[in-house]
């Protein structure tokens, strides 16, 4: 009987151990990833250590060559409403954004909620006619378009991630952008921006124009 | 005085099993408790001894710069009995190819701090002259960084070639940054290796420049101050410079807490362990105590025909009882200071130092008396009966059980004749039941608790950090390639979910605190109250303490020469800054701070967390301007291997737990059922059968205490580990289904119950007809 009792405690230890080891395992080292996750262009597909197909996070991608045509009205269906703006950081007057439904607007409006950010802004073009801010995000160049003249109210994503608003027409400005959106409604809006840009001068920031960003969209 | 003697001794002889049993398990217990107890007010103690010895004051203020005059500043505020300052460098540092998440503190040994070095066991040593060119070390940092006597610490004080190499000659118990739950480290540094280094950081251009200057400043307030702690530290910022100059600052309070979370956290491990022992102390106690009545009833009826009291015999069952439970305590207790040192030896890797053990007299002999009025007033309620017991009423009674009458069926032999003495012998099986629900919620409770532990200390990570996380990156410039940064992350694991979390100095109420802000709020672990939105900020309960705050309070916040009015909209869980933290929206920062800059680390939860240490390795070697850090920080390996390694004690005793209860029950029941079984044998079946028949009866009972346990402990865990744990700074706890958890205890209690049934009825090869023909001479 003695035998067996203590057969059973070492199994019991065994188990332990076992279940110990299990608990603080380390993974096999996967190693390096191969040449074609850095640099997409040398294989078509990413594939993980395990064979699977990786998510895709290209933003460099040769696919927006094949897009790079129309007009910023023909980005596909549109959100209505999206946002909420008011111009300056003392700004009241709400205008309302509509947000085309493409990656870029969409990875914008992640970025947003139900409350107001106060979004500062740094470049301010009067020749040009924008206002401009890097913004943060991880974005495709899928929807990039060439443009020949924009729109007062038409907001646009840069290659590099600048967001640029401009807020006058601007007729053969030439550009190769992302429309992500535009004002619903133009009219003042050119002078609430210079206004905004006017009262801002002092800024102890350096910032040119302040936005409050709030989305409206369920 | 004879006869009892001559009972007495019968007792021990026939009990000598369960007795034995009874002993061990109360030597367990008393070893557990009185260990634990005596670790944990040891430590509290000497720790907080080294603070003061070390000259820790009430607060104490990193501040950077050469400013000798802000301790002469502090000197002169009417509540400051005295404040002096410790002159150090800040630096960031590389050991063995692993980078350090915080800046270490380089400070001069020079003899006037009364430093205690240790060898790599934390034994102390003699005080060594440090040379020039190395550097002495907190033994915390061999668990995180695997460094040790003769490896190479680089200090990174600037960009261009001003990296200073010093060489690890020993360690030191450092009283108040060497627990590995403080990821700041001290290295203690000849005088001249500090003139080089500061050599450096003046001749270094302001843009290449890592290190710093600085110091500590402590501050003691004076006897008769009325202030309170948060008082006293605005007087303190409110007439000086110091928060011009302040890195961040500690109460004494606050850092003795997190120098002894894990301590803490192991004690009130082991004290959790040693009230379901008393448990089951009690249970095994009382099990084997009637079946002693039970066996000597006859005898005790003899023995009152003949005159003897009833009160005497009860005594001689207290005394064999009360004898041994008070035997185990005392063993238990010796023992105690030795396991209390060995754990305190184990502790050496994390709180950085060893402590000095001693036995807490009071305490102790006050839990004694506890422990003896606990066990005298069971046993005395136990042995009632003998006092209640008419000789007639003995000699009348069935000793052989309830008659139960049921069919047994010739497949089902084994099964059926398990049932029919299973209700035979209803009361003994309900205190096996009793006992497998009691473990089984105990286990269930540990297994979740390991499960939330995880393997690599995720739960712990997660409940100390700002949001769970596997892999957080910081672009500090736009050149960083995040997408391909992203590609490469991906391709270790796919990433699971992302969001961004900065850090950013602000001032609550003018005190000092660091924000953590995130674009998806749902990432902070709330605790109560509601996330933040833009005009709402979070606290911890360490700022709610600190500052007097609760929900729906109105706060200042301010940085960058802005300042906002937030209403407090909840308690969060962050143990960073040694809680010392606030939780902001992306919407609510930006109405005091520039939301554009490069102050955001995109954080990643990988499908496979485990991978993360390779893909930060792998990013780290590869790609220049960013900050790649994992869910973690230094020691935790350590911490999360004693866990486990506890977590695996705790079933190994409680396998021993098991053995004994079934040895004490299998005795019992053997003794109860040796007629029975001859009489089983007589009619042809085999012992193996009735063996396994026998073993089949502790499967049943366990099988349900086990599922009732399980149950109990799904409706309750949770909410128990959640109040224990909040003690300990960890606010929330949520354990799902978990193989530790639940499928082990479900199917590792009942096979250990059978099991060691079935080899403890290896008696019943003895049992043959002769034992039928012995009963019936009775």
């Amino acid at each position: 009987m003695k035998k067996m009792t203590m057969w059973f405690l070492a199994l019991l230890l065994v188990c332990n151990v076992a279940l110990l080891s299990g608990c603080s395992g380390r993974t096999k080292d996967p190693g390096e990833p191969p040449a074609e996750v850095i640099n997409p262009g040398q294989s078509s597909e990413d594939v993980t250590p395990d064979g699977n197909l990786s998510r895709d996070t290209d933003s460099d991608s040769s696919s927006s060559e094949e897009s790079n045509t129309g007009n910023a009205d023909d980005s596909g269906e549109v959100l209505e409403n999206a946002i909420s703006v008011r111009i300056g950081r003392d700004g009241t007057k709400e205008w309302n954004v509509n947000m085309y439904n493409n990656d870029a607007a969409m990875t914008m409006l992640d970025y947003l909620s139900g409350s107001a950010l106060l979004f500062p802004t740094y470049t301010y073009d009067e020749e040009e006619g924008f206002v401009a801010q890097s913004v943060r995000g991880n974005y495709t160049r899928d929807d990039e378009q060439e443009i020949a003249d924009v729109k007062a109210g038409d907001l646009y994503l840069f290659s590099g991630g600048q967001l640029r608003f401009y807020f006058k027409d601007m007729e053969g400005a030439d550009i190769t952008a992302t429309p992500v959106g535009y004002y619903t409604d133009v009219e003042g809006l050119t002078e609430a921006v210079e206004e905004a840009y006017e009262s801002n001068l002092d800024d102890t920031w350096g910032v040119d124009v302040y936005f409050w960003i709030t989305k409206t969209l369920e | 005085m004879e006869m009892r003697k001559i009972l007495l001794l019968a007792a021990v002889k026939r009990q000598k099993g369960s007795i034995i049993g009874i002993f061990l398990l109360v030597w367990i217990l008393s070893a557990c408790i009185f260990s634990s107890l005596t670790l944990y007010i040891s430590g509290n103690d000497y720790v907080k001894g080294e603070m003061e010895r070390l000259g820790f004051g009430e607060l104490t203020i990193w501040v950077n710069g050469e400013e000798s005059s802000l301790t002469e500043q502090i000197q002169a505020l009417p509540d400051v009995e005295k404040a002096y300052a410790q002159p150090l460098v800040f630096s960031g540092y590389e050991i063995n190819g692993g980078y350090s998440d915080n800046e270490g503190q380089l400070l001069v040994y020079d003899g006037t701090v009364d430093y205690r070095f240790l060898n790599a066991d934390g034994i102390r040593t003699a005080a060594p002259k440090i040379t020039e060119g190395t550097v002495y070390i907190s033994p915390a940092m061999q668990a995180s960084f695997d460094v040790t006597v003769g490896d190479t610490i680089r200090f990174e004080l600037s960009r261009k070639d001003g990296t200073y190499s010093l060489t690890v000659a020993g360690y030191f118990a450092d009283g108040f940054m060497g627990s590995s739950m403080i990821d700041m480290k001290s290295f203690l540094i000849n005088a001249s290796d500090y003139e080089n280094m500061l050599d450096i950081l003046r001749n270094t251009k302001e843009t290449d420049v890592l290190g710093k200057c600085g110091a500590m400043v402590h501050v003691f307030q004076r006897e008769d101050s009325a202030l309170t702690a948060v008082e006293f530290y605005r007087e303190i910022q409110e007439n000086t410079d110091i928060s011009l100059h302040t890195e961040f600052s500690y109460r004494r309070e606050s850092i003795l807490s997190y120098m002894l979370l894990l301590q803490n956290i192991l004690c009130g491990f082991l004290i959790a362990f040693s009230v379901v022992l008393t448990a089951v102390c009690l249970i095994v106690t009382s099990h084997s105590l009637s079946s002693l009545i039970e066996q000597d009833k006859k005898d005790m009826a003899a023995l009152k025909t003949i005159g003897l009291p009833g009160k005497q015999i009860r005594d001689t069952y207290l005394t064999a009882y009360g004898g041994v439970m008070l035997a185990g305590l005392i063993a238990g207790l010796f023992c105690s200071g030795m396991t209390a040192r060995m754990l305190a030896q184990g502790l050496v890797s994390s709180t950085g130092m060893l402590v000095v053990v001693r036995l807490p007299i009071v305490p102790v002999l006050l839990l004694l008396g506890l422990f003896l009025l606990l066990f005298a007033a069971f046993l005395m309620l136990r042995t009632r009966r003998i006092l209640k017991t008419a000789p007639v009423q003995v000699f009348q009674e069935n000793p052989g059980g309830k008659i139960v009458s049921s069919k047994l069926r010739k497949a089902f032999l084994e099964w059926d004749i398990a049932m029919r003495e299973i209700q035979s012998r209803r009361r003994n099986y309900m205190a096996l039941c009793l006992a497998s629900f009691v473990l089984a919620v105990f286990l269930s409770v540990v297994g979740r608790m390991g499960s939330w532990l995880g393997p690599n200390g995720e739960g712990l990570m997660n409940a100390f950090s700002v949001a769970d996380h596997d892999l957080g990156v910081q672009p500090f410039n736009r050149d960083v390639p995040m997408d391909e940064i992203e590609r490469v992350i991906n391709w270790y694991s796919p990433i699971r979910e992302t969001y961004e979390l900065a850090m950013e100095s602000v001032t609550v109420n003018g005190q000092e605190y660091e924000a953590n802000v995130l674009n998806d709020t749902e990432w902070f672990h709330l605790m109560e109250g509601e996330l933040p939105d833009g005009e709402g900020i979070l606290i911890t309960e360490t700022v709610a303490n600190g500052l007097e705050l609760g929900i729906g309070d109105t706060v200042l916040v301010a940085a960058n020469g802005r300042a906002q009015e937030y209403a407090v909209s909840g308690i969060y869980q962050c143990a960073n800054g040694m809680g010392s933290n606030i939780g902001m929206s992306m919407e609510g920062y930006s109405r005091i701070g520039d939301i554009t800059g490069f102050i955001w680390c995109y954080h990643y939860v990988l499908e496979d967390g485990t991978v993360r240490d390779y893909a930060m390795n792998y990013l780290q070697e590869h790609y220049r301007g960013i900050d790649v850090h994992t869910n973690s920080w230094s020691g935790l390996n350590g911490i999360v291997a004693m866990m486990h390694g506890l977590i695996g004690v705790i079933y190994v005793v409680a396998a021993v737990f098991i053995l004994v209860s079934v040895a004490l029950s299998t005795g019992k029941l053997l003794a109860y059922e040796a007629g029975t079984m001859a009489v089983y044998k007589s009619m042809g079946l085999s012992t193996k059968k009735l063996r396994r028949s026998f073993a089949f009866r502790f499967l049943i009972v366990s099988v349900a205490g086990t599922v009732v346990g399980l149950l109990a402990a799904a409706f309750v865990a949770d909410g128990a580990v959640g109040m224990i744990f909040k003690n300990f700074g960890i606010g929330q706890f949520h354990s799902g289904f978990s193989i530790l958890g639940i499928i082990l205890p479900l199917l590792g209690l009942p096979a250990m119950f059978f099991f060691f049934a079935w080899a403890f009825s290896a008696k019943l090869k003895q049992v043959s007809i002769i034992n039928l023909i012995h009963e019936n001479d009775v």
